[in-house]
């Protein structure tokens, strides 16, 4: 068990160390957690923002009805999201693209990843399907 | 679902364009081309109208990943063969020096004879025969190298299963709206011609 003393000492050492400073600092730590970022929503992707927004205008015709506005918003998010989703899983195609030279333990690494990919996309696949499902047919 | 009635120039929307017809990232190897006329194929043949289009270009990215997991599986079972290969090698030098164990040695001229078994032929065949020697043939090996692989080829299966499973539910999702958007304008159609044609005839 960690004796006082020592927890004291280290909440003094951690009062003194405030993480990174300097702006650059700043900016790589903030990807220090990030693996592939499926997690965070797209909606925080300022540069799919727009994008989302305009697809959502065409996909609702110019209706002025709310439910398939939003509708049509769920609809362009999901589409972005799976390209996201995508690209992820072309990374890790990426990482095997020579295939005669991988090993088994190469194998497993990039199937773990995929599996991790998997899940974000199911959730995507099934928002958009429920989705399109309020959106009425042509 | 071949269409007689389809044109053959039919193009995709230009305010869609952007978001559907966008070659995706390719890998070394994989053409632009190929995948576009994989595109105007499943255009051609699924006709899409409106948001079908969104899921026309997930239907060709899903093909894409199939055929990519597909590589997959080939390039698991040549490495899981040659796996396969060394064990058996060292299974005939085992027998041949027994209570050596699994030295690490052994294990060592094992990789090199299956290195040597896959670029030198003169020494291939000599290995053959001594495979052959201790019963391990083409179909044993063949076996052996499924055994290895079974766990990460089950994994791939399972991405493959989940590849075609999205892209049934998608067809079927267009099949049904499209049922559907049929069985309601010809609903409609019924409800309002009979109304139209009294509203003319009382004019």
């Amino acid at each position: 068990m960690t004796s006082t003393r020592k927890l004291e000492s280290n909440k003094r050492d951690a009062s003194r160390s405030t993480g990174p400073r300097t702006p650059g600092g700043k900016l790589r730590s903030r990807n220090n957690a990030r693996r592939h970022g499926l997690a965070t929503s797209i909606e925080n992707d300022s540069e799919a923002a727009a994008s989302i927004e305009l697809l959502a205008a065409i996909l609702s015709e110019g209706a002025d009805d709310f439910g398939r506005i939003e509708q049509s918003r769920i609809v362009a998010e999901c589409h972005f999201d799976l390209r996201r989703i995508r690209t992820a899983r072309h990374d890790v195609f990426l990482t095997m693209q020579d295939l005669e030279n991988v090993s088994g333990n190469d194998f497993d690494n990039a199937l773990c990843a995929m599996e991790r990919i998997s899940r974000y996309e199911r959730r995507a696949w099934s928002k958009r399907k429920q989705a399109l499902r309020q959106l009425p047919s042509e | 679902m071949n269409n007689p009635n389809s044109d053959k120039d039919m193009e995709v929307p230009k305010d869609i364009a952007p978001f559907v017809a966008k070659c995706p990232p390719l890998l070394p190897g994989e053409s632009e081309a190929q995948y576009y006329s994989l595109f105007d194929m499943m255009m051609e043949e699924i006709r899409p109208d409106a948001t079908e289009w969104l899921a026309l270009a997930d239907i060709v990215g899903l093909c894409w990943d199939v055929v990519r997991y597909r590589a997959w599986k080939g390039a698991l079972l040549n490495i899981h063969r040659l796996y396969a290969l060394e064990r058996a090698l060292r299974d005939t030098r085992l027998s041949r020096g027994a209570g050596l164990g699994e030295a690490p040695v052994l294990i060592g001229i094992a990789r090199k004879e299956a290195e040597e078994w896959r670029t030198d032929p003169e020494k291939r065949k000599v290995l053959e025969a001594r495979l052959a020697e201790y019963g391990y043939d083409e179909v044993a090996l063949n076996a052996g190298a499924l055994l290895e692989a079974l766990v990460p080829i089950a994994a791939i299966e399972r991405f493959l299963a989940s590849a075609r499973s999205q892209l049934n539910g998608m067809l079927k999702e267009l099949c049904m709206r499209r049922e559907f958007a049929d069985r309601a304008r010809k609903a409609l159609n019924e409800r309002l011609q009979p109304a139209a044609h009294k509203q003319i005839e009382a004019h």
